[in-house]
């Protein structure tokens, strides 16, 4: 710590100067705490949902059936009547035991429905194509094509239960690029109902 | 830098230095994130989404979960043997009724916002994140936030 000196230059007279010493010593410090401290931002996002209460199941459903005891399990066609013009893409992942090369849990087939189609279509490729490079550029042009033709209101993504996460927010990312503005997640049918702690 | 002579000896010129210092607390002042600890757990790898929007700050509070590869809860709530959707939805329920009677003594009136925000990681199934969100569900949360990482 210094002091505080009085400097006498010649015929000036007194000259106080400002010490700048302990000031510095606490910039150091406080410095020296910011950096350890220091934690870049995470180029974390978020994609936001809602979730539709238990007992308004029953009043959203055309059939006005009773609140499901598991609210989960119940046909996704039930729940809103605005959600029957939804353009559903299904994920269907690869299982245990199935005769192919990829891994279990990534998808295996992807399927495009819409309310006028009486089954699924299989999209073209995307039972042997990459997911990735090939599937999902795919899944654009299509989704491209049917969003022109005034589906673009809504789209369901229904993904099998064993189907890995990351694949969801992939095809999401995808109906996002295709132009479709509120996607829904439709609930797996659970069978295996948990192991939420280690 | 430069020196002065005032027939003592050398005084050094702190001031250039002490304006960078100066200015590089401040740049760590503007950046700083303090992290909580019960929110985020390092080991969770997020998968990684373009779409995903910035954080909004119109909820009142936060419940964050964070969910391993295996569809295990980790971080704050390792600890917790929340082996059961019933165990998941009382603990989510009691953490409800705690964070709204907080808002109130706030002097919140009406509903909280109170978002559930779920970490999970890439490799977790997806049955993984719908019997977390139907625990959620169960408990009366109505908002929910998927994270993901923006960029690698």
């Amino acid at each position: 710590m210094s002091h505080k000196r009085m400097k006498v230059q010649g015929s000036m007279g007194v000259q106080l100067s400002l010490i700048i010493t302990p000031m510095l010593d606490m910039s150091f410090q406080i410095l020296a705490f910011f950096i350890m401290t220091y934690h870049p931002a995470a180029m974390e996002g978020h994609i936001p949902g809602n979730l539709t209460p238990p007992e308004d199941f029953a009043k959203k459903s055309k059939d006005q059936v009773a609140a499901p005891t598991d609210p989960l399990s119940i046909d996704e066609d039930k729940l809103d009547p605005s959600l029957n013009d939804a353009v559903t893409v299904q994920i269907k992942a690869v299982m245990e035991g199935q005769s192919t090369k990829r891994i279990v849990g990534t998808p295996g087939q992807v399927f495009l429905r819409t309310n006028l189609d009486v089954a699924p279509e299989l999209l073209e490729g995307s039972d042997t194509g990459d997911f990735q490079e090939a599937v999902l550029p795919l899944l654009e042009k299509r989704l491209k094509q049917m969003a022109s033709k005034g589906n673009k209101a809504n789209l369901k993504i229904a993904g099998d239960a064993t189907l890995r996460y990351q694949y969801l927010l992939m095809a999401y990312d995808t109906a996002k690029k295709a132009g479709f503005e509120k996607i829904h997640f439709v609930p797996p049918q659970i069978k295996s109902k948990m192991k939420l702690s280690p | 830098m430069s020196a002065s002579v005032d027939g003592e000896g050398l005084d050094v010129n702190l001031t250039p230095l002490l304006d960078l210092v100066l200015q590089l607390i401040m740049f760590f002042m503007i950046t700083v994130n303090f992290v909580r600890v019960d929110q985020f757990d390092e080991s969770i790898s997020l998968p990684l989404s373009s779409q995903a929007v910035p954080f909004d700050n119109t909820a009142e509070d936060w419940i964050f979960l964070n969910m391993d590869g295996e569809g295990r809860l980790v971080g704050a709530l390792k600890n917790e043997r929340l082996d059961t959707p019933g165990k998941l939805k009382a603990h989510l329920e009691r953490a409800k009724d705690s964070l709204e009677r907080s808002a109130k003594a706030r002097g919140k009136v009406g509903d909280s916002k109170i978002v559930v925000i779920l970490r999970a990681d890439k490799e977790c199934l997806n049955e993984d994140i719908w019997s977390c969100l139907y625990s959620c569900q169960r408990a009366g949360f109505k908002h929910w936030q998927l994270r993901a990482m923006t960029k690698l």
